[in-house]
């Protein structure tokens, strides 16, 4: 039975894959109970390989290419409800990309500083990627809200 | 936005080439900002080390083991350099 995994595993990253370790505190995983820990025992952590079998036991989360193409709009709602889209995995020109409209509108820059790109027009397809980059940090910053207070000077002529 | 409207806007007719420019763009969005996040489950089997990182993950924003005792997956802590090994497999 796996408990404080927080404490008890770690792990790296070496290109593809993650190596995955048990952390043994003073040879003994059960030994990570304690609240306190003198500096002496530092020397007594050691790794190991995960020496037990958890089903479905390790997740990864993270940004990933889901559904980047599907069937119907994703920014129109259906009969006031979140429309249900179905990926399209062999996209044609009907294909919706599974973006929001800022986000989509970013990639119509993408693709014309692409197209400045293969007519060797570089600076022009500088502009259209800070469009891009700038269209992106539009979408990030409509989810957030946030408010700034700059108190004022009380000598300040105004 | 469908494939179509994007071509319209850019003057292009080259779909195939489209779609492949809109893949990059949908990939470098995922690499910047978490637009669409997913979770991969995998088994931990006793006495392997490596796993692999699932191939469609573009940026990792957290892994976890779960606990069984309190049914729970809690994130674990990431090692910044390999750890020194005496042979060349168990650091046991």
């Amino acid at each position: 039975m796996s408990k404080n995994v927080e404490e008890s595993y770690a792990y790296y990253i070496s290109g593809r894959n993650i190596q995955l370790y048990e952390i043994a505190y003073s040879g003994a995983n059960e030994d990570v109970t304690y609240s306190v820990r003198l500096p002496e025992y530092k020397d007594q952590i050691k790794l190991k390989y995960p020496d037990e079998t958890i089903t479905s036991g390790l997740m990864f989360e993270g940004t990933a290419f889901i559904e980047p193409f599907v069937d119907v709009d994703p920014n129109e709602l259906s009969g006031g409800n979140q429309p249900t889209l179905t990926e399209v995995t062999s996209p044609n020109e009907v294909s919706h990309i599974n973006l929001n409209r800022m986000l989509s509108l970013a990639c119509v820059d993408y693709v014309k500083g692409m197209l400045a790109e293969r007519s060797n027009d570089i600076n022009k397809k500088e502009y259209y990627m800070k469009e891009f980059f700038s269209k992106l940090a539009d979408s990030e910053s409509n989810k957030r809200k946030q408010v700034f207070i700059q108190p004022v000077n009380p000598f300040a002529l105004r | 936005m469908t494939i179509q409207e994007v071509m319209e806007r850019t003057g292009t007719n080259e779909t195939g080439l489209v779609i492949a420019w809109l893949k990059d763009a949908i990939h470098l969005i995922q690499s910047t900002y978490n637009e669409n996040v997913g979770t991969w489950q995998t088994n931990i089997t006793d006495g392997v080390r490596d796993y692999p990182i699932p191939a469609n993950l573009i940026k990792i924003m957290s892994i976890s083991v779960l606990d069984t005792q309190e049914k729970k997956y809690k994130r674990i802590r990431r090692m910044v350099h390999q750890p020194i090994m005496t042979k060349d497999n168990d650091p046991e």
